[in-house]
């Protein structure tokens, strides 16, 4: 392709002002197939280049132009969002199919744990001694994250399956995200004396991914969208609360009398500087809270002591609330850069 | 008074530009196939040449609308090269853009003479 900025004639400050504007429409023509988008773009820099070259001070000729978005609607397109839907969607129905996967290995390790017979790990157990339930056993167990796994590659791998115009969530991805939503919720109630509730954080996490999106295609409010952030540090802050008063009462005043290692006051510390930044919508404290998350449910997996399901579903709660804060402050941020779109609080 | 005046023609002429823009607004892309039809124009001439005749205010209004007509195949692009100057984005009416002008005269022709009519009448 011809460049015709390269004349000699044109300032660097031109140049840079004139490949501003030209990314700027790349950008809000980031949706039209390449070759129609870079036709557009040589029309728009021929021009530029052809009147200063005339003569006319380019400042005045890129005033002149008509403005990315403006182009947009002219083109007929519909208007561009910022694409927070898609990319929660995206984020909320991966992690939601890891922590499916996760869910489908255990619920399978405790099946096969509890078919083995009494034999097992005297060497005289024989694989023909499983029972025949096994098998379909593994099927139901697994069945939920394949659903979960297969949702998430559909939403993530194919650009254009869940990127509808103007990088809008198409219908169909939506779709998807609400079936593995009910198949993860269906996992969690039909065992629930058993094995069910091991699913209950795909499951919330396969909700947000169905809630979350549609919520950022509305205009936010300011007290909303603060309310939502400081409930989230509570649900930080409060189990932090809650053992601090426990050991203070217990202890005394000097928890570290008490036996309690300098390490238990540091994750204390720690988490209280993440519940504040949660609170004051910081990405870098809702990084910290998924990480948490994930963290405490690798523990509760490896160490499976007393309450370990509470502590597999406080991770989760924890993950859940890290991402759905994570996507809320990079959607805040992508409104704040994006003229025309709503901006959150 | 004398106030009062400059307002009233303050608003009679916005309202004016506000007619002028959006009847231009229709008519643009008549106007630019029927440029076209007489030679081949590049961006800049093509603007100034739409400016020159006053019809169309704003030259940038024009890259739009000569995107959606190469979309629909009734314009087509290339960088040309004449006497030896620097290449140029020229802008070509295709067969296609022909039958669309000569579709948009009639239409043009029959709805003007009667808008011409219903002028008179009243």
């Amino acid at each position: 392709m011809h460049d015709p900025t390269s004349s000699p004639s044109r300032s660097a400050a031109d140049a840079r002002a004139l490949e501003a504007h030209l990314r700027a429409l790349r950008i809000e023509l980031a949706d039209l197939p390449e070759h129609r988008r870079e036709e557009v773009v040589d029309d728009v820099r021929a021009h530029v280049v052809d009147a200063a070259e005339s003569g006319r001070p380019l400042p005045q000729v890129l005033a002149g132009l008509t403005a990315p978005a403006a182009f947009r609607s002219e083109l007929g397109l519909p208007p561009r969002g910022d694409g927070s839907p898609l990319v929660a969607a995206r984020v909320l129905q991966a992690s939601a199919a890891v922590v499916a996967l996760v869910t489908a290995a255990l619920t399978l390790y405790g099946h096969v744990l509890s078919s083995v017979p009494w034999q097992a790990g005297t060497g005289q157990g024989q694989a023909h001694d499983l029972p025949a339930g096994l098998a379909s056993g593994s099927v139901v167990a697994v069945a939920p994250a394949v659903v979960a796994v297969l949702a998430a590659a559909l939403l993530v791998v194919p650009r254009g399956f869940a990127a509808g115009p103007g990088r809008s969530l198409r219908p169909a991805a939506h779709a998807v995200s609400w079936v593995c939503a009910v198949a993860l919720t269906a996992a969690t109630l039909v065992d629930l004396g058993g094995s069910g509730w091991w699913w209950f954080p795909a499951a919330l996490l396969a909700w947000a991914a169905v809630v979350v999106p549609r919520r950022l295609r509305r205009a936010p409010s300011t007290r909303g969208t603060a309310v939502r952030r400081w409930l989230r540090a509570a649900v930080v802050l409060l189990p932090v609360g809650l053992w601090t008063g426990a050991v203070l009462v217990s202890q005394g005043l000097n928890p570290l009398e008490g036996g309690r290692s300098a390490l238990h006051l540091a994750v204390v510390a720690a988490l209280v500087v993440v519940g504040v930044l949660v609170g004051l919508g910081s990405r870098a404290g809702h990084v910290a809270l998924a990480a948490a998350g994930a963290l405490v449910m690798v523990l509760a997996v490896v160490e499976m002591g007393m309450l370990v399901l509470a502590v597999w579903w406080s991770g989760g709660v924890w993950l859940l609330l890290g991402l759905v804060g994570l996507v809320d402050s990079t959607a805040r941020s992508r409104r704040s850069s994006t003229p025309g779109t709503p901006a959150t609080a | 008074m004398q106030d009062l005046f400059v307002a009233v023609d303050a608003v009679e002429r916005e309202g004016e530009e506000r007619i002028t823009t959006s009847l231009r607004k229709g008519l643009l892309e008549l106007c630019v196939l029927a440029l076209l039809a007489r030679r081949d124009h590049y961006g800049l001439e093509l603007a100034d040449d739409l400016v020159a005749r006053g019809l169309t205010a704003s030259e940038g209004s024009l890259y739009p609308l000569l995107a959606r007509l190469r979309d629909a195949g009734a314009v087509e692009t290339r960088w040309e090269s004449r006497d030896g100057s620097r290449p140029r984005r020229y802008y070509a009416i295709t067969p296609t853009g022909r039958t669309q002008l000569a579709a948009s005269t009639r239409v043009w022709r029959q709805t003007s003479a009667q808008v011409d009519e219903l002028l008179e009448e009243s």
